[in-house]
């Protein structure tokens, strides 16, 4: 029996060391050649979730390159800004997702959620810093532990891929408008929305937004189109939305096309423009530009 | 309290130290062990429903000893019939309430009298099924006096309750564990180390296999209206290998957690995809379950005793119990009745034990016509398996029609290569291995040390690196 549960414990440490050796070796190796740059012509950067991922085409909007990608809370933003910023210094602009969702405590669980961790942890671990995978071990041991060692074939898989599986403009073409707006209506009838700020978020929002400051990159906030359903049920949240924005990002300029009225037709579902809305306001931005100030945080008509 | 999870490796080794160091001593307080770490097993997931277990075990444990005592026919059938009408009453209650209740609306109103009856908000115990079966089948062992009653009961309740086949089997008959909890357990080194490679097995299946398939199958049911013919076809052949990689998968980590203490369950699955006919498969898929319908309830009706009729008649009855004992769904009970009417030509025919024995011993490929029978089976039981799946029948029929439309010829747009690529290796496995207990049965092919551990550390690697989604076993929810 002694010699059983030797065996069991050699072979426990033996692979476990194997697997360690194999997740820091594959992580050197994808920071090492994983090709990270972007065209000089690029001079703006796009991050966000499915929002902005949908919604600006960087084919229109030629000076930049849009690698905002659904389910991505900020903690991940934050990994692929201080990636592609530090091997692209002509990048001089960046362009975040900034909505209330986007920084209610809702985003939490895009951080610590299993299955969140289980979509998206693999494919940044390569840029994560110690604190960083700390900070999400923190959040939810089990299953940063279980999905640790996937990391190792997706290191080696991104290798080739490069930046292609972790972001780019992707055109909705569902069209659950209808049936978002039913939903909504029952939604707010049993829960309505809250709104509560998250920790986690405001933190990796604040550290990419620093990031930036310290590499002279301009930071622009970008709240994209919503719906006027979705919008006027969300009305008691700007302030918050604005008092985070002048308390700790006040050096970003925020542009807030949420109050923007859009037909019907232009909408994928109530948070989402669709490929023809994504084609409109791409076009839109491409003729305004994202340099011109806008008077957003002024106090809504309710 | 799931196998694939991380509280189950910490849960594992734990009660390992605990069985052969510290209660290593007395039989009894092994035993005693054994009744605690599986009621905290069981509790892990709901504590409530231990008071469940604790009452059948009661209630048999008492039977059984009643049983024992009494001479007076009379008394002891009553006795069987308060175990009977109790486990099954439980069972009825938890499972079936809402089916029978719902089935009763829709007779009412497909005659045209509307009537109102509440559903009740019920919970399935897990592993009801199972449990309730292994008591009942000691109470008849004991009633037919096959069986002398223990008047153990930190025994009996260790037998009921045992943890690694608690909550999906095998099932197993009081004659064969019973006794076990009766005499000192000796560690077996071969034993040991056989159980482990077995629970890495059941690992690989349930992760690796089972959870892979799941995701693709889940994508095909609920967007059937989406896909082509070919890969709904596609979609049942990964359900049939994710049922069984899931199920098996369970029974093999079940075996083999039992071996680590000592213990000697029944085999549940014996490769069952290289059946050559519907006689051969349900020999080998499920084992414990068949056979106990076999033993306590076709056997008790007559059997193929009293002509082919009687056996007809038999045959349809322990296969729809057989899939309603599955689950409160008419699709479970279309599935026996599908299975039951495979079985037919070959009851007809007096061939339902024609074939024996694995497929062909002697030679490394099967020959054409075992292929060809071993490829048809599979595909009538892929058609079987929709029902099995499909929320309703309504659900089943338009996969089906879709399934056999023009498109299944063409080619399938969406197919899974890496999952495909699992399966083809899970296969070769199985087959190279088919005269073994499991696939992972290597200890004759005298492979030195590293070999050995560098097979087993690519096992692993595969579960922790592709393993899918982390989902139930299925047949919790049975």
């Amino acid at each position: 029996m002694r010699q059983f549960t030797k065996n069991i414990l050699a072979f426990g440490l033996l692979s476990l060391l194997v697997l360690l050796v194999s997740i820091f070796v594959s992580k050197l190796l994808c920071s090492s050649l994983i090709n990270t740059s972007i065209s000089k012509e690029k001079n703006v950067l796009i991050l966000g979730t499915s929002q902005l991922e949908g919604a600006l085409n960087d084919k229109i909007i030629t000076q930049s390159k849009n690698m905002a990608q659904s389910g991505t809370c900020y903690f991940y933003t934050y990994q692929k800004a201080k990636t592609i910023l530090n091997s692209n210094p002509h990048i001089d602009t960046l362009v975040l997702g900034f909505s209330y969702i986007d920084i209610s405590e809702n985003r939490d669980n895009w951080f610590y959620g299993d299955k969140n961790i289980q979509a998206k942890m693999r494919n940044y671990f390569f840029m994560f810093g110690l604190t960083d995978y700390l900070d999400l071990l923190n959040g939810n041991t089990k299953a940063v532990l279980v999905n640790t060692p996937r990391v190792i074939i997706n290191n080696l898989k991104l290798i080739f891929t490069g930046l292609n599986s972790l972001g780019g403009f992707k055109p909705l073409k569902r069209d659950r408008l209808l049936k978002a707006k039913a939903n909504h209506e029952m939604e707010m009838a049993t829960y309505p929305y809250k709104f509560n700020l998250s920790e986690n978020e405001i933190k990796y929002l604040v550290k990419t937004y620093d990031l930036c400051q310290l590499k002279n990159v301009k930071v622009i906030l970008l709240f994209t189109p919503i719906h006027p359903v979705l919008k006027s049920s969300q009305l008691g949240f700007h302030e918050g939305l604005c008092e985070t924005y002048q308390q700790q990002l006040s050096n970003a300029t925020f542009i807030d096309h949420s109050r923007y009225a859009l037909a019907d037709s232009l909408f994928s579902d109530l948070g989402h423009l669709n490929y023809k809305g994504a084609k409109a306001y791409s076009e839109y931005i491409n003729t305004i530009g994202f340099s011109e100030p806008y008077k957003s945080c002024t106090p809504l008509i309710k | 309290m799931l196998f694939n999870s991380i509280e189950f490796a910490f849960f594992l080794p734990l009660v390992f130290i605990l069985y052969w160091f510290v209660f290593n001593k007395k039989l009894r307080t092994q035993n005693f062990l054994i009744l605690v770490v599986s009621y905290f097993f069981y509790g892990w997931w709901d504590w409530r429903f231990l008071s469940l277990i604790l009452f059948s075990s009661m209630l048999d444990f008492l039977i059984g000893v009643e049983l024992a005592k009494s001479e007076n026919e009379k008394k002891r059938k009553a006795l069987l019939i308060t175990s009977l009408v109790v486990n099954l009453g439980f069972l009825g209650f938890f499972k079936y309430y809402n089916f029978f209740t719902q089935s009763f609306v829709d007779a009412f109103t497909f005659f045209g009298y509307q009537i109102e009856a509440s559903r009740l908000n019920i919970i399935l115990p897990v592993g009801i099924s199972f449990y309730t079966f292994q008591t009942l089948s000691y109470s008849i062992d004991v009633y037919k006096r096959k069986l002398v009653p223990t008047s153990d009961w930190v025994s009996f309740s260790a037998f009921v309750s045992f943890f690694p086949q608690l909550v999906a089997g095998p099932i197993e008959r009081a004659t064969n564990l019973l006794p076990q909890f009766h005499k000192k357990r000796i560690f077996s080194y071969s034993k040991a180390a056989d159980g482990m490679r077995q629970i890495l097995w059941g690992l690989f299946k349930k992760i690796v296999i089972a959870d892979n398939c799941a995701v693709f199958v889940n994508e095909i049911f609920d967007n059937i209206e989406l896909y082509n013919g070919s890969e709904l076809f596609i979609g049942g052949v990964f359900f049939a290998f994710q049922i069984y990689c899931d199920f098996s998968g369970y029974s093999d980590i079940a075996i083999g957690t039992a071996r680590l203490f000592g213990f000697d369950l029944m085999k549940n699955f014996a490769f069952p995809y290289f059946s050559r006919d519907f006689g051969e498969f349900w020999r080998r898929w499920h084992i414990s379950l068949s056979t106990w319908f076999k033993d306590y309830l076709y056997i008790p009706l007559g059997g193929s005793r009293n002509g082919l009729l009687m056996s007809i008649r038999n045959t349809f009855i322990i296969f729809l119990v057989s899939g309603f004992w599955h689950g409160a769904n008419w699709t479970f009970i279309v599935w026996g009745g599908l299975n039951a009417l495979y079985f037919m030509p070959l009851l007809l025919l007096n061939k339902n034990k024609k074939s024996q024995g694995i497929v062909s011993p002697n030679s490394f490929l099967p020959s054409l016509k075992d292929t060809f029978q071993i490829l048809t089976t599979f595909i009538f039981t892929v058609i079987a398996w929709i029902f099995f799946r499909a929320e309703s029948l309504s659900q089943a029929m338009l996969y089906l029609k879709k399934m056999f439309s023009k498109t299944l010829v063409s080619l399938p747009e969406k197919t899974p290569l890496l999952t495909l690529s699992f399966l083809v290796f899970f296969v070769v496995c199985e087959w190279v291995q088919r005269n073994r207990e499991h696939a992972l049965q290597i200890e004759d092919y005298q492979f030195n040390k590293p070999l050995r551990w560098l097979i087993y550390f690519s096992l692993l690697f595969l579960i922790v690196s592709f393993g899918g989604f982390q989902q139930k076993f299925i047949y919790f929810n049975f």
